[in-house]
């Protein structure tokens, strides 16, 4: 747990100084923008040890930076797979830190709205904890922090209050990948919602 | 500028495919003296997480290696296990153990570590090569139409072991090492006792296992073809084999973990076959003769209208006759701990030893108590006065004669017919 915070902290402050050396680079032909995405809906498609397709449904919050045709954005998401019974359980505790790198291929935007699809490449880590339990003992088990990667493809919908505020929503699949990853790459989809600030 | 973005890019895809390329958890062969998580028994059957080194393993996504192949879901075809090997899911934690993500891995595991733990104890009571190796496994099989949940079965056509879909709350049959021995032991008993085999063959038992008609059947001793009907001796003795087989199994499920309630830790119904019973008392060390059982089958046979419910009734009666012959080697085990003072896992290892030479000697045509008991004493390595004793008294309660005594014969003890 403290591994993926710590990872969150270390792309957060990258992504800070690389929008403050875009601003300082060139002249913003449009304004950089902040994105907060409090509300993310994740499912990744995992097979379990029957060969069953599951798809694993997790939260996803990401916060980023956009100028122009290209963004950044750091995302945090978690889920939790539970099986076993009252006696012999399993509980496992899923959570990755991405850092995900966009390029808006496709754009249209006025001072009202925007769309764009874009494509995007993530590198980050994932912590694994498997919580057993049998017969009120539980013992504690995790994989560490490993490194995963990804590519998206998707599009979003940008629609703007005024010359500051606006609201954002996202629809992207995606490929992840990791070395043991129950399917490697584990694909999935991501559906999010989020404010636009205009720095 | 955009040769920066060129340059991330190029960085980001390449590691991209690094980390999708690299060796992977589930593909590789875990290193030998690798150690695994899983749910034990410790000896008396209290269960405990412990890491255990799985033997043999080729490769961590199917778990298949020298004890075992695992078929998830499987069917018979051919006379042979068919379906698809599981996938199994860890995590490896700071100190290398493996740790299952799931109950059915963690089922997988344990199944793995009985086998490996059975085999070896095949080798030392002198079942060494009754057994092919590895052992094939089915987990989480379905029984079409329902019904087959909640039970474990060796399949003797297939020669695999069948874990059905555990649905309680209790400790799930497939990390129960006392069932699992249990079903181990069906093996040995199919392949040692002669004319099991060609027995079982008759009752066109599994020969469509994953059939409804099938599912209603299983809760049933037999199912007689259309051309066949079965007479009252043949029924004797299939009652009376099927009987030793299940009981001769309990034991082997109690020799195994110390736990005279294995079955109930999964099954808390089955409190009836429990082996934890005072030393004295009908039943608890004697056997039906091949007359008693006859007469039962007479009796039931006027007081069912279907044939079914009667053989429904007859499963019953074989499984209460197997009771009776778990508990009395359960109590001779004890008789030999005290006569030698051995620990208990030595006195049921005897015991054990003497049931795998027991088992080639039964015959069909005279089974019953003397033919058991006194080849029983024969197996016994080194048989002392007073487990002879205890055997002829067993004998005795059985048959209501007295018919042997005990013979010293160069410092061992066996028992003879009285002159």
């Amino acid at each position: 747990m403290r591994g993926i915070f710590l990872l969150v902290s270390v792309m957060f402050s990258f992504m800070c100084s690389s929008a403050a050396f875009a601003q300082g680079l060139e002249a913003p032909a449009e304004k950089l923008e902040l994105q907060v995405f409090p509300i993310g809906s994740e499912v990744r498609y995992e097979q379990n040890t029957s060969l069953e397709w599951v798809g694993r449904n997790s939260w996803n919050y990401a916060l980023g930076l956009q100028k122009v045709a290209w963004s950044f954005l750091v995302e945090y998401s978690s889920f939790t797979e539970n099986s076993g019974n009252a006696t012999l359980s399993t509980e496992r505790k899923f959570q990755e830190a991405v850092a995900w790198g966009q390029w808006h291929f496709l754009r249209s935007q006025t001072e009202q709205w925007g769309y764009s699809f874009f494509g995007g490449l993530g590198l980050g880590g994932y912590q694994e904890e498997v919580l057993t339990s049998l017969s009120g003992t539980v013992r504690n088990d995790s994989s560490g922090v490993k490194w995963m990667s990804g590519l998206a493809l998707g599009a979003e919908v940008k629609v703007y209050l005024n010359k500051t505020f606006g609201f954002m929503g996202s629809l992207e699949g995606r490929a992840l990948t990791a070395p043991d990853f129950d399917s490697n790459p584990t694909w999935s989809g991501v559906l999010r919602l989020g404010l636009i600030l205009s720095l | 500028m955009k040769r920066v973005f060129s340059r991330i890019i190029l960085c980001v895809s390449s590691t991209f495919c690094l980390i999708s390329c690299g060796s992977s958890l589930d593909s590789s062969a875990p290193a030998e003296g690798s150690t695994f998580l899983s749910p034990m028994p410790q000896e008396g059957g209290v269960y405990g997480l412990e890491k255990v080194e799985l033997l043999g393993v080729k490769d961590l996504q199917s778990l298949a290696g020298r004890f075992v192949n695992f078929f998830v879901s499987p069917g018979i075809v051919d006379g042979k296990l068919s379906g698809f090997a599981p996938k199994a899911r860890f995590i490896r934690n700071s100190e290398g153990t493996y740790v299952p993500k799931d109950d059915l891995t963690q089922q997988m595991v344990a199944v793995y570590a009985h086998t490996q733990r059975l085999a070896a104890l095949d080798d030392s009571l002198g079942a060494a090569g009754v057994n092919t190796w590895p052992r094939d496994i089915g987990i989480s099989v379905r029984v079409q139409g329902g019904g087959g949940q909640n039970n474990a079965q060796y399949n003797g056509d297939a020669d695999a072991v069948l874990l059905m879909m555990y649905t309680e709350k209790h400790l799930p049959i497939p990390v129960n090492g006392g069932i699992l021995a249990h079903e181990h032991f069906h093996s040995l008993f199919y392949k040692l006792v002669p004319g099991f085999r060609e027995l079982t063959a008759s009752l066109h038992e599994d020969k469509s296992l994953f059939t409804e008609k099938q599912t209603a059947a299983r809760g049933s001793l037999l199912v007689e073809s259309p051309e066949r009907t079965f007479t009252d001796e043949e029924l004797t003795l299939i009652t009376y084999f099927k009987g030793l087989n299940e009981g001769f199994a309990d034991f082997w499920g109690w020799m195994y973990t110390g736990d005279p309630d294995f079955i109930v830790s999964s099954l808390p119904r089955e409190t009836g076959r429990s082996m934890n019973v005072k030393s004295s008392g009908f039943g608890v060390y004697a056997l039906p003769t091949q007359e008693t059982v006859l007469n039962e089958i007479v009796n039931a046979k006027e007081s069912f209208e279907q044939k079914q419910e009667f053989y429904f009734y007859l499963s019953g009666y074989a499984y209460g006759l197997g009771t009776m012959a778990s508990r009395t080697l359960k109590v001779f085990s004890e008789t030999i701990q005290k006569s030698r003072d051995v620990t208990t896992i030595t006195a049921r290892h005897i015991v054990g030893k003497a049931l795998i030479k027991l088992l080639p000697q039964l015959k069909a045509a005279d089974i019953g108590p003397e033919q058991i008991l006194t080849k029983l004493a024969q197996s016994v390595d080194s048989l002392t006065e007073d487990e002879c004793v205890w055997l002829n008294q067993s004998l005795a309660e059985s048959t209501g004669l007295k018919k042997y005594s005990c013979q010293k014969n160069q410092e061992i003890f066996a028992l003879e017919k009285a002159k």
